[in-house]
């Protein structure tokens, strides 16, 4: 499924995230039982920008405003990787739909 | 990612083990240590889940955070060998000569509801039999009733041992 740019995510009950070592830890919490032994998902500074703004109040196109303006950078780049990095955590069930407006 | 690709610190795993029960989840983990050798040994994979009854939990292994040595916010998971109130509870490693005092309910993050060795369920010590041990334990005697426990067993497990005796002795 396409993500548009008016689309408002939030992240799932089913996580569990906790920085470590500088890095965000993401925990998918499976049949009600969070497993350190299976595998674990680590984001890095730049996904972990998004990640935070993944709060069920920003559409993808803001929180792409947001960072081109942090990280000024050229309009398309920042755009892909929000949008490569929502495809990917959707997928995984880490963030649900909130609003789509 | 996995987990032995990480260096993770006693207070994120507590911090993890926080977040999964608010959310009434279980988390599942390897144990450090043998601070509760027999029951609970090094590298054994035990699940902690939210803690179901306090007015029964006599023996119960739980999880809470505590001072350990030097380090403070450390996340310990021993016995509780006595309710001393409503809502006290005297908690203590079973392999551990001294306790690690009194705390609150609110301290508790969760209790222990299965541990795996080798693969294999290893769950004897949070059954019923958990209430002796804990008398045992808060007595200090538990190691040694255990040796003797174990000699006298032995000569009875020849042969095709049960799963749980087989576990318990590994």
């Amino acid at each position: 499924m396409k993500s548009k740019l008016s689309t408002i995510y939030r992240k799932s009950d089913g996580i569990v995230a906790r920085e470590i070592s500088g890095e965000l830890i993401i925990i998918p919490i499976s049949s009600g039982v969070g497993d350190m032994g299976n595998e674990l998902y680590a984001l890095d500074e730049t996904a972990k920008e998004i990640w935070a703004r993944i709060d069920g109040k920003n559409t993808l196109g803001e929180i792409i405003d947001i960072l081109e303006e942090l990280y000024n950078a050229p309009a398309g780049v920042i755009q892909e990787d929000v949008m490569g990095l929502v495809e990917e955590i959707l997928k995984r069930g880490f963030v649900t739909e909130a609003v789509d407006l | 990612l996995y987990l032995d690709q990480l260096s993770i610190s006693s207070k994120d795993l507590s911090e993890m083990v926080r977040l999964t029960i608010a959310k009434g989840c279980s988390f599942r983990f390897k144990a450090k240590g043998n601070s509760m050798h027999p029951f609970i040994r090094h590298n054994d994979i035990i699940t902690i889940g939210p803690m179901k009854d306090f007015s029964d939990s006599l023996g119960a292994v739980v999880a809470i955070v505590g001072s350990n040595f030097e380090r403070t916010d450390h996340l310990i998971v021993h016995r509780i060998v006595s309710i001393c109130c409503k809502d006290e509870f005297l908690i203590k490693g079973d392999n551990h000569n001294h306790s690690d005092g009194i705390f609150h309910g609110s301290d508790i993050l969760g209790e222990v509801i299965n541990i795996k060795r080798n693969g294999q369920p290893a769950n004897f010590g949070i059954g019923k039999e958990r209430y002796a041990i804990a008398f045992l334990s808060k007595s200090n005697v538990l190691l040694p009733v255990v040796k003797i426990f174990k000699k006298v067993i032995s000569p009875f497990i020849k042969g095709k041992k049960s799963e749980a005796v087989t576990n318990y002795y590994n």
